[in-house]
């Protein structure tokens, strides 16, 4: 058996590199532009390559902004006990990531966090920066 | 029970507990049972039938026997000068013959009479090994995961592998190779649950000489999934790229 604080080590590992091997993280986004923004959930799509969740984020004119966020692929969040119904249309959640060079509204989601705190499958390239 | 007590207590005490799942078992199709394997391939013959998974390993000079990757001076530029969004992968083309097998994915190999059957989780796509004393065809087409044959020897086996088209490349870092790779593997069972994985790339256009990585793959308790690159590919329109859509 190993021991508990070993577990938790791998544990973090692996959730550290829910893995992409699509492409590199370095090709569509840039670890120099950091976002961060509160919004909904406007949809959620489970498929291959990635997932992909839409947030509509209400900036501080009023106007709304709806952000692409690439996570992970759903193959390995599901071996890590993430499914479809663990992000919903409708949530309120917060996301950190890096925007896409290209200056859209995408953005690599590494951090996605419900309004309850609790934390879903964050997720991105592991070659990409560590946050 | 014990032993959970313990694990969620270490849990709660290193802040693990917001970085995974509230729930352990996995999602959708995630556990399904292991595929009956075929009977074992014989006597003298390593038995490699089963799910096994390697390291995700996206750029291969770091694991690189001897630390580094010996480039000619336009392997050396090719790799300097790339952009990430040039990755064949990035718009599903094929991974060809070997960076599937460390990609994040797990694959299922079939021994066969005569034949190894590798069916790869990424992509949902194929590779064969013949293992039938035939050679690589003379006036050999260039293939995306090009001609591969192996040979059995004691616990090993050897594949050798020619004919690979130069638009695949060998990772996701963007190591690139000319239609002039020659890929050998040596896949060595390890236990009844391992075995280990050297690969050597050997082209004389982008290396100045052969070079070698080595994996260890173990085995998976359930089966491969179904992954459809082409499914939503949303990536594409963001790259970087020198490629035209």
């Amino acid at each position: 058996m190993k021991s508990p604080v070993l577990l938790c080590a791998t544990l973090l590992l692996a959730a550290g590199s829910v893995a992409l091997g699509h492409h590199s993280f370095a090709a569509e986004y840039d670890s120099s532009q950091p976002v961060q923004f509160k919004g909904t959930v406007t949809k959620l799509d489970w498929m291959n390559p990635h997932v992909y969740f839409y947030v509509d984020v209400t900036d501080k004119d009023g106007k709304v902004v709806h952000w692409a966020c690439e996570a992970g692929n759903p193959n390995a969040l599901a071996r890590r006990g993430w499914k479809k119904s663990s992000l919903k249309a409708g949530d309120e959640i917060s996301v950190q990531g890096f925007r896409a060079k290209d200056g859209t509204a995408t953005m690599n989601a590494r951090s996605i966090t419900l309004s309850d705190g609790g934390k879903v499958f964050a997720a991105s390239s592991d070659d990409g920066p560590v946050n | 029970m014990r032993a959970l007590k313990h694990f969620a207590l270490a849990l709660i005490l290193t802040g693990c507990v917001a970085a995974v799942p509230a729930y352990a078992q996995a999602g959708e199709n995630a556990t399904l049972p292991l595929p009956p394997n075929p009977p074992p391939p014989g006597a003298g013959i390593p038995d490699f039938n089963g799910v096994w998974q390697m390291p995700y390993t996206p750029d291969l000079a770091r694991r690189a026997a001897g630390g580094s990757i010996p480039f000619t001076p336009l392997g050396s530029d090719k790799f300097k000068t790339h952009l990430g969004g040039d990755d064949p992968h990035g718009f599903c083309q094929p991974t060809g013959p070997t960076r599937a097998f460390h990609s994040p994915f797990p694959f299922q190999i079939v021994q066969s009479a005569g034949m190894i059957t590798v069916l790869y989780e990424i992509d949902h796509t194929f590779r064969r090994i013949f293992t039938d004393g035939r050679g690589h065809p003379t006036d050999q087409d260039i293939t995306w995961y090009g001609d591969s044959t192996g040979k059995y020897s004691g616990n090993t086996l050897d594949v050798d592998t020619t004919g690979v088209s130069d638009r695949s490349w060998l990772d996701t870092a963007g190591h690139q190779h000319s239609d002039k790779l020659h890929v050998t593997e040596k896949f060595t069972k390890t236990g009844p649950d391992a075995f280990t994985w050297t690969v050597t790339y050997d082209d004389p256009v982008f290396f100045t000489k052969p070079w070698s990585v080595t994996l260890e793959a173990k085995r998976q308790k359930y089966d491969i999934m179904e992954m459809i690159c082409t499914d939503n590919n949303q990536d594409m329109p963001h790259y970087i790229t020198s490629k035209k859509p």
